[in-house]
């Protein structure tokens, strides 16, 4: 027990000691007189290994610098962890919402996209018998600009030809 | 960030926050941890060992007052520190003050001059002691065998972790962890007369 306590400090002065268990070992140097100076050793060879100095610190050093701090208030700050963690929440839940508004946009778009395509597919199939339709799919306000043009060259036409039935027209007036 | 920080970090925010939240006994735990670094790192300035610790008191006492108003922005670790240095960088302002006022003959320019220096020299009783503990120290490590002297080396010279040190020997982690443990053990058994003879130790 004694040993395994030892190794911990070793562990605990290279901080390679877990939180909790870092932890429970202060706590257990500050109750055990020998587990302090076991500390106080390790902490003085380390120190002097690496620095070629030595340094005592009284063994007392933490006990009397409690009884200097027992005059000092006690404070009750508002608890920041849970200010933190609600941040974290907060900062989630935003994140999950731009999500789900980014992907209904571009699902909406798809599906306006797909409705418009398959439109125009049918208008293709049926562009010689139905003509109306394809100025019916074209009303959209995607194709507004589309619209527009086919209107103005449906204006420009010399034959005083029915609205909406530009398409194949302004095609074949190319190819002439 | 690696995991030797990681801990030590998450170990100081839950301290400090159990302190900012009323148990006070958790900033013991802190002094624990940190003291021996603040009375090296405030040595370092005041020279005089003894007064050394005074010095790294008041400076823990000024962080617990001040403790309210760490939000975390930096580690507590580097705010300690910067208190300790401001702590012993004041104290000593004020001996150079205190001998000014008590010393103004203008003949004493000189002592004045080296006045810090001369007032922050160990005891040769002390030089000696600590001379004879980093002796000791590097002697055993020579006389410890292969594996443990590397483990303590690549530790303590090299600031290398476990992990790291277990790829550079080609062992696992635990037993890195062992040989550095006996290693600090074996030097320990050495020098425990020489530090109970300490002046500071109990």
């Amino acid at each position: 027990m004694h040993e395994d306590l030892n190794q911990k400090i070793s562990q605990f002065i290279d901080n390679e000691l877990e939180q909790q268990e870092a932890l429970n070992l202060l706590k257990s140097i500050r109750s055990t007189p020998t587990l302090n100076r076991q500390y106080n050793h390790h902490r003085t060879i380390s120190q002097a290994i690496k620095t070629d100095t030595v340094v005592f610190v009284k063994a007392d050093f933490a006990t009397s610098l409690s009884k200097k701090l027992q005059h000092e208030p006690v404070y009750f700050l508002p608890q920041r962890h849970t200010i933190k963690n609600n941040f974290k929440h907060i900062a989630i839940a935003a994140s999950i919402l731009t999500v789900a508004i980014i992907t209904g946009y571009n699902f909406n778009v798809f599906q306006q996209q797909s409705y418009v395509t398959s439109n125009l597919q049918m208008t293709k199939n049926t562009q010689k018998d139905q003509p109306n339709e394809v100025a019916k799919a074209l009303e959209g306000p995607i194709n507004q600009k589309i619209n527009d043009y086919l209107q103005a060259h449906n204006i420009m036409s010399p034959n005083n030809e029915s609205l909406y039935q530009p398409y194949a027209r302004v095609s074949s007036y190319n190819q002439k | 960030m690696s995991n030797q920080t990681k801990f030590s970090e998450q170990l100081d925010e839950d301290l400090v926050m159990r302190v900012q939240q009323g148990d006070k006994s958790a900033f013991d735990l802190l002094v624990i941890k940190y003291q021996h670094k603040i009375v090296q790192l405030v040595n370092r300035y005041i020279k005089d060992p003894s007064e050394a610790q005074d010095v790294a008191q008041e400076s823990f006492i000024k962080a617990y007052r001040a403790l309210p108003d760490f939000r975390g922005e930096a580690a507590f670790y580097t705010w300690l520190y910067r208190i300790a240095i401001n702590t012993a960088k004041n104290h000593l302002a004020s001996r150079r003050r205190r001998y000014f006022n008590y010393h103004v003959d203008i003949q004493d320019a000189e002592d004045i001059e080296y006045a810090p220096q001369l007032q922050g020299m160990e005891t040769p009783e002390r030089q000696l002691l600590n001379q004879e503990i980093v002796d000791t120290i590097h002697s055993t490590i020579e006389k410890l065998p292969e594996e443990m002297r590397t483990a303590i080396m690549l530790r303590e010279f090299e600031d290398m972790s476990y992990e790291e040190i277990a790829e550079v020997m080609d062992c696992p982690v635990g037993t890195v962890r062992s040989r550095i443990f006996r290693a600090r053990d074996a030097i320990n058994n050495k020098l425990t007369p020489l530090l109970d003879n300490g002046d500071f130790d109990a």
